[in-house]
């Protein structure tokens, strides 16, 4: 079960490393500025002076690779006990120590450049900084994995026991766990079917002119925009409609590619290291998480993923550790509030929220719209301006059918709330997850006796707004109640 | 839709403690001196940005700005002398609740067993008025209790340290 054995003695990242943080130095330094920096020295300059500033380049390359090697050579990290240590830093030395049971997630990348290498990148965060606590840019897949494994069983790991590091790769695999969700292709380009498919075109702009003359168009875009204006309505209509399929058939492609490669073989299991979280065709990544560290269960469904009958769950947790698991349905869902909070059951979702609301809302737009409006209309007297109220209706339109479908819930343990206006969305809160509670009232909630209601959990808001009172007051003292009378974890 | 079938257990919200307004302590009134120290600063700042404007532009200035300045400082005040009347916070065994505001009127609690940092500060203007303010912060969301009395804050402090673990606190910052 235990791999201990890999990190009970220190040790460093593979050599390669060295190269990867170059990279991200470099990348953090802005390759272009120093490009641009390396141009100017060389163009323009005498060869006395070209020399001089060579000379200086070299000295400075020569520092920077010593320091880094130096930094490389000094940064060791093991496992003592029931801690990760790390040691760090070229003059002064650092010694971090993380409790094993205070990490949030565990992060494994394989970047393509690792990939010919057989190397990975590890990525351990704990609460308790913003930061990522220790950043290991390249070391081997057995150490990456023994590390998740020890961190991951390290609240019920029977003491002492070491097995040989020679089934370190069998154990990967013999672990009793259970595949939550895993995708096939056909998943995949269900994935990249519901997502929008004009959000990735936005790329092509930049290279529109670029395209037009691969297609032997000299023009430019505002050249062919009045060119298309004389042209018959007829054509108009018609090039419009071939732009829209073209640059949706575009768009989706584009979103399927998407989805293949991040996607690739995406699969949640569960088992007695906990969540772990696997994908990706070029860049793999990894993330493992125990489920008591699940803040809680956010789904967003878009009209496309209805059709398609496909929602997406994400799990936050603390830090940049989140779950998304694009192209869910409901029985994976029911079963990941099962392993996380041990609920049975849906939320009844059977509480509503003021109509009030629609006043509330509306109200603001209504003035801001009528007076944008009046004052356009005293400089161009334009009947046609009068056409923008149809945002105050539209707005209606929508709040009204916000406020009729928002639906939320209290039971013993949970809170959730589902609200839809084109696309759905649903958020489950176990009530030991909150942290603080406020009831809010403003002037107009208070001649009507309402109130709103906000639960914040630490990645996350639940605000419900527009209920009485009294049913606000409730809600906080059953949070309060619940918060303080339980003994469990809430991370 | 979500399936209905799912047991609805009955929450006796009625046995629940409950926040009562009627126990809401206020704060110390102290504090709106130091309210006043701000707004004496702020008056500064607009006399001498309108002798500035009036000596550079027009001299008709200075009356006009100076008068504007008195009325804002003046609405200022009467908005602080009101606001402070709807400050209270509320100490239970369990936790620490903060209700403030005039129009937006918020009540806001956080549990000691939530409490990550606590945090009591006292600028120099607040040092001088022997007051403290203490911040209760959280993974999501802190509470600030100003105007309390720099024994009070203190023995806040302790009471929610001896009711929380694992919290640290910077004192004097």
């Amino acid at each position: 079960m235990n791999n201990l054995n890999y990190l009970d003695s220190p040790i460093r990242q593979s050599p390669i490393a060295v190269v990867f943080i170059a990279i991200k130095f470099f990348r953090r330094l802005g390759v272009f500025n120093a490009g641009a920096v390396a141009f100017a020295l060389v163009s323009g300059l005498s060869t006395q002076r070209l020399l001089f500033s060579l000379t200086g380049a070299s000295i400075l390359f020569l520092i920077s690779l010593t320091t880094l090697l130096l930094s490389w050579w000094r940064f060791t990290f093991w496992v003592e006990g029931d801690q990760l240590q790390v040691r760090k830093g070229i003059l002064s030395e650092q010694k971090l120590t993380i409790p094993l049971d205070r990490i949030q997630n565990i992060s494994i990348d394989q970047k393509l450049l690792h990939r010919p290498l057989g190397l990975v990148s590890v990525n351990v965060e704990t609460a308790g900084s913003e930061e990522v606590e220790l950043e290991i840019s390249a070391t081997t897949l057995p150490i990456a994995e023994s590390l998740r494994q020890t961190v991951g069983s390290s609240e019920h790991r029977p003491a002492n026991t070491v097995t040989s590091g020679d089934h370190i790769q069998d154990s990967l695999l013999v672990e009793d766990e259970t595949v939550i969700t895993s995708r096939s292709i056909f998943d995949l380009i269900k994935i990249g079917l519901g997502s929008l498919p004009w959000a990735g075109l936005v790329i092509i702009g930049p290279f529109a002119d670029e395209i037009l003359s691969r297609f032997g168009i000299d023009e430019d875009v505002e050249g062919i925009f009045s060119k298309v204006f004389e042209l018959s309505f007829y054509k108009i209509v018609l090039i419009i409609f071939a732009l829209f399929i073209g640059a949706t058939t575009l768009g989706f492609t584009f979103q399927i590619l998407r989805s293949l490669t991040t996607n690739w073989k995406l699969k949640l299991t569960y088992g007695p290291n906990g969540l772990h979280r696997t994908a990706g065709l070029l860049n793999k990544t990894s993330k493992s998480s125990r489920p008591v560290r699940v803040q809680s269960i956010v789904t967003h469904q878009n009209l496309l993923q209805k059709t398609l009958g496909i929602l997406k769950i994400s799990l936050p947790i603390i830090g940049k550790g989140d779950i998304f698991l694009p192209g869910s349905n409901k029985s994976e869902l029911a079963e990941l509030r099962k392993i996380i909070s041990g609920w049975e059951n849906a939320p009844s979702f059977d509480r509503r929220i003021s109509k009030s609301y629609i006043f509330l809302k509306v109200r603001n737009t209504s003035v801001i719209v009528l007076l944008i409006t009046c004052v356009i209309f005293y400089f161009y007297r334009q009947p046609l301006i009068f056409l923008s109220l149809l945002l105050i209706a539209y707005e209606m339109f929508e709040t009204y059918r916000y406020w009729n479908k928002f639906r939320w819930s209290l039971e013993p343990n949970r809170i959730a709330s589902y609200s839809e206006v084109f696309s759905k969305a649903t958020l489950e809160m176990d009530l030991v997850k909150a942290q603080s509670v406020t009831v809010r009232q403003s002037f107009f909630q208070r001649r009507r006796s309402l109130a709103n209601v906000q639960i914040l959990g630490a990645e996350h808001r639940l605000e419900i707004p527009m209920v009485p009172l009294s049913e606000a007051n409730q809600v906080r003292d059953f949070a309060l109640y619940h918060v303080e009378s339980s003994n469990r974890p809430w991370m | 839709m979500f399936v209905k079938d799912f047991s609805n257990l009955a929450i006796e919200t009625d046995n629940l403690p409950q926040i009562d307004k009627m126990n809401l302590k206020p704060i110390d009134k102290a504090y709106l001196n130091v309210m006043y120290v701000s707004d004496a600063f702020l008056l500064l700042i607009g006399i001498v940005a309108t002798i500035a404007a009036s000596v550079t532009w027009w001299l008709w200035i200075a009356p006009i700005g100076i008068a504007l300045t008195l009325v804002i400082i003046t609405l200022l005040i009467v908005a602080q002398r009101i606001a402070i009347e709807h400050f209270g916070y509320l100490l239970r065994e369990h936790d620490l609740t903060f209700c403030q505001g005039v129009f937006m009127r918020s009540t806001s609690t956080v549990p000691f067993v939530r409490v990550q940092h606590i945090g009591v500060d006292r600028g120099p203007v607040l040092r001088y008025f022997g007051l403290a303010v203490i911040t209760l912060k959280t993974a999501g969301g802190n509470i600030t209790v100003r105007g309390l009395k720099l024994k009070e804050a203190n023995r806040i402090k302790e009471f929610v340290l001896s009711r929380a673990n694992n919290v640290s606190d910077d004192e004097d910052k």
